[in-house]
């Protein structure tokens, strides 16, 4: 042959480079580095779902006080819109379901979509994502081990949550966690997408959070309102409540939260196998070249925490608007039940129920600034190892100044916060009785629970200023706090370890009045705490 | 004694079992640029966190401005601007209000027209979040801030210059040039040892939190050998003899040797005789003083190790 063939050009790269490669390795990375968050979430809403099961259990142990339980709460409107209908009093299973189901799935949605930012966007924007893009590794291999690792976490957390249930009777559990499923798989399709449209991950957890508490409050006015009862399918945890755990069993709706990841991660790949590193359709504003009002340690306190305050206190007025709206109704819950409402006149009357209802609800939300203060005052260990302290101490600002002033601004935020949804809650209430007689003791409820958050205040500060890497004690302070404040009574716990909890000091204002002993005492705690902090700051090495 | 900036003898830190510092001694003349050299963690950020009063020292002495780092700290830290090696802002502020704030709580005001001029010379756009800063970019605020700093007396920078450009690097040069002509004190703690040669009047190296060497740099080199090579045609064995000559290696008449700074007269009367047709005497340059002094480490294997002291 004297014609040269003209071969293919030999391609020079190196076959075997798919665009998956090594997602395995990253997955075992991301899990590994999941290893303590995933058992202890687990654990946290296991035991939640154990002492659910347990209150219900020894509460309305029979079928007729259970019946009298769906009667009279399932069907009161403020119940139906935070729970959603009591189907199937009969069964114990299915009434502790009910009692924590649509809360709970709403949880394991935030978690899902929560993890899903954590192992993407935010290795993106701290860098990490540029290292590993380096290596041989397939363009998509970090997005998908990023969500399997998410899927890994919704999946333990969804199985998990059943197992205290499983006595009940084995199918309902699997629906149970099935419905759990449905809401986390959707948390983490939603955040495959705001994982792209943000640059930045703590926009992209921002959004998808707000999209889950959104479709939570479609499936509140599906329950509320017959005509409505559509928008029930427009919202993952109004799909698991379809599924109906220990009733129908209609285990193949959790399809439905598959489709969501599907749809969400097709178009997370999408974006993400032609964007640049870094870049999100959300772009950043260049910002002012100048600072005229950031003048102090105050201002720049204030400055940086007021972010985190807004993200916190928007939700809490949100949701203490919308208890507020439907806090009349709670009166009406004995019903046509005569029992019930013989009941209720022994307690002290329907305006009583009102005031048990108050209390209940800024019990939680105490809790709730706790958790802000928590993770507030966890920023300065967080600051001081960044590095950021130091710059700030390295000018001329005294010790005591820096971290009184970044703690009085975070004891501020739980003011703000108590009284932004103390009023939302009466405010609510006075639209919808039309009677502003009740929006003060609403308020006073929520201020009355200020002293116990200022014992938090105190204890991070303490922490801070002495061993700065125990601040994530905090979260044991409130874990704790809401373990006594829900199951204290029930499993019978020694007084001195309720004691503990400086929220099962605060007074059942306005069911009982204020006695201000427990009060002074609160606040002494908190500020004495303070100070101990401040002297053990002022020792100790600023470590960088 | 109140004529130098910062004083500091026999300093000891410890981090649980790790002695970060190991008396260490260290003398910053007012008004001179003090080069302050070791390699990663043998102590220098110690040093520099123990003098603004972040870290409190086990044992010893130091003195900054004539006071004491630890209990007058925020006094002090108004009379002087520092600079981190690793410098981290906060992700939602622009550089140009990072600036600002780090000024301010200097209790000063920033003069605008400063932070205008350094602004453009180190080529920083303000407006922009810290988050999207590059590594230099972030350096140049903490740089800009300690710089736009009006009153300061002393400037304490911690390897100022990691991440920036060769041009960065010469407008950084230029600004520590200016300061000193101000009569402001500088601590450059850094290891490029050129940029230490070119802007320090005094140098400390320190190794292992102990001080091994300081002085003047020409007080330096003269503890050390210059290098000699020249081309000679004559016998070479007179100038093998002579003392003070080391390491001589002749080939083809090109012959290389190192000398003792004392020996220098002797080695040229006898490199005369020889008639050399051409002649380099090279003065021991830093890195030739750093490297005698680390040599062990580079050459773990000789036992015999390099110690001056």
């Amino acid at each position: 042959m004297t014609a040269v063939a003209l071969a293919p050009a030999t391609p020079t790269v190196a076959r075997g480079g798919g665009r998956l490669t090594r997602t395995g390795a990253l997955l075992r990375l991301a899990l590994r580095r999941d290893r303590v968050r995933i058992p202890v979430t687990v654990i946290i809403l296991v035991l939640m779902v154990a002492s659910t099961l347990a209150a219900i259990q020894s509460a309305y142990p029979t079928v007729v006080e259970r019946q009298q339980l769906a009667a009279t709460v399932g069907s009161n409107t403020a119940f139906l819109a935070l729970l959603g209908p009591a189907l199937h009093p009969e069964s114990v299973g299915a009434m502790a379901t009910w009692r924590i189901g649509a809360f709970l799935a709403l949880v394991v949605g935030i978690i899902g979509a929560l993890a899903t930012v954590r192992h993407t966007r935010r290795e993106e924007e701290a860098g990490r994502l540029e290292l590993v893009g380096s290596l041989r590794v397939g363009r998509l291999a970090p997005l998908t081990a990023g969500l399997l690792a998410a899927l890994v976490m919704v999946g333990v957390a969804s199985f998990g949550v059943a197992l205290p249930l499983v006595g009940q009777g084995a199918l309902g559990a699997l629906a149970f966690a099935f419905q759990n499923l449905v809401s986390g798989l959707a948390g983490v399709g939603i955040a495959a997408v705001t994982v792209q449209l943000a640059s930045v991950a703590r926009t992209a957890s921002s959004i998808a959070v707000s999209v889950l508490v959104g479709t939570y409050a479609l499936r509140a006015a599906a329950d509320v309102q017959d005509s409505l009862s559509w928008l029930s399918w427009l919202s993952p945890m109004g799909w698991g409540q379809k599924i109906d755990p220990y009733g129908d069993d209609r285990l193949g709706l959790v399809l439905l939260g598959v489709a969501v990841l599907a749809l969400g991660a097709g178009v997370g790949y999408r974006i993400q196998a032609t964007r640049d590193l870094g870049a999100g359709l959300i772009a950043d504003r260049p910002g002012p070249a100048d600072a005229p009002g950031l003048r102090s340690v105050q201002a720049l306190a204030w400055r940086l925490q007021g972010q985190t305050l807004v993200t916190w206190a928007v939700p809490v007025a949100a949701y203490l608007l919308l208890v507020g709206f439907l806090l009349s109704s709670v009166g009406d819950i004995a019903g046509d039940s005569p029992q019930v409402q013989q009941i209720i006149e022994q307690l002290g009357g329907a305006g009583a129920m009102q005031d048990v209802f108050v209390v209940t609800i800024m019990g939680f939300i105490a809790l709730a600034a706790g958790a802000f203060v928590v993770a507030s005052l966890s920023r300065l260990h967080s600051e001081e190892t960044a590095g950021r302290a130091e710059l700030i101490l390295g000018r001329s600002v005294p010790r005591t100044t820096y971290l009184l002033v970044n703690v009085l601004v975070v004891a501020a935020g739980t003011v703000v916060l108590l009284v932004v949804g103390g009023l939302a809650m009466g405010v609510g209430n006075g639209i919808a009785a039309g009677d502003w007689g009740y929006t003060g003791k609403v308020l006073g409820a929520a201020l009355v629970q200020l002293p116990a958050v200022l014992v938090v205040v105190g204890f991070m500060t303490a922490l801070y200023g002495w061993v700065p890497r125990l601040v994530v004690l905090g979260w044991a302070l409130v874990v704790w706090s809401l373990v006594v404040g829900q199951l204290g009574a029930l499993l019978d716990l020694p007084s001195w370890l309720q004691d503990l909890s400086p929220f099962s000091h605060t007074p059942a204002y306005p069911l009982d009045a204020v006695a201000p002993g427990p009060l002074v005492v609160l606040v002494a705690i908190g500020v004495a705490l303070v100070v101990v902090g401040v002297v053990g700051f002022r020792r100790r090495d600023v470590v960088a | 004694m109140t004529s130098a900036a910062i004083e500091v003898a026999g300093l000891h830190k410890s981090f649980g079992t790790t002695h970060a510092l190991d008396g260490l001694d260290l003398v910053v003349p007012a008004g001179q640029v003090a080069g302050f050299l070791g390699p990663n963690g043998s102590g220098k950020s110690t040093t520099i966190r123990v003098l603004l009063g972040l870290l409190r020292a086990d044992a010893g002495t130091a003195r900054l401005l004539g006071g004491d780092p630890w209990a007058d700290a925020v006094a002090l830290h108004s009379r002087l601007a520092y600079v981190p090696g690793d410098v981290t802002l906060w992700p939602t502020l622009t550089g140009g209000e990072a600036i600002d704030l780090l000024v301010r709580l200097s209790g000063r005001s920033a003069d605008k027209g400063r932070k205008e001029q350094l602004l453009q010379r180190f080529e920083l756009d303000p407006s922009k979040r810290a988050r999207t800063y590059s590594k230099g970019n972030r350096q140049k605020v903490a740089l800009v801030a300690a710089l736009a700093t009006p009153g300061v007396e002393l400037l304490v920078l911690d390897e100022p210059t990691s991440g920036l450009d060769p041009l960065m690097e010469a407008v950084f040069q230029r600004c520590v040039r200016e300061a000193r002509a101000e009569g402001v004190s500088v601590l450059l703690s850094s290891h490029i040892l050129a940029e230490v040669e070119e802007l320090c009047d005094t140098v400390t190296i320190i190794r292992q939190g102990k001080t091994v060497q300081s002085g003047t740099l020409a007080e330096l080199r003269h503890l050390t050998r210059a290098k000699v090579s020249t081309v000679v045609a004559g016998d070479t064995s007179a100038l093998a003899a002579l003392d003070g000559v080391h390491d001589l290696a002749v080939v083809d008449g090109h012959v290389v040797f190192h000398t003792d700074n004392d020996a220098l007269p002797q080695v040229t009367r006898a490199l005369a005789d020889l008639a050399p047709s051409s002649l380099t005497i090279t003065p021991p340059s830093l890195e030739e003083l750093f490297l005698r002094e680390y040599g062990d480490e580079l050459a773990a294997l000789e036992s015999d190790g390099v110690t001056s002291r």
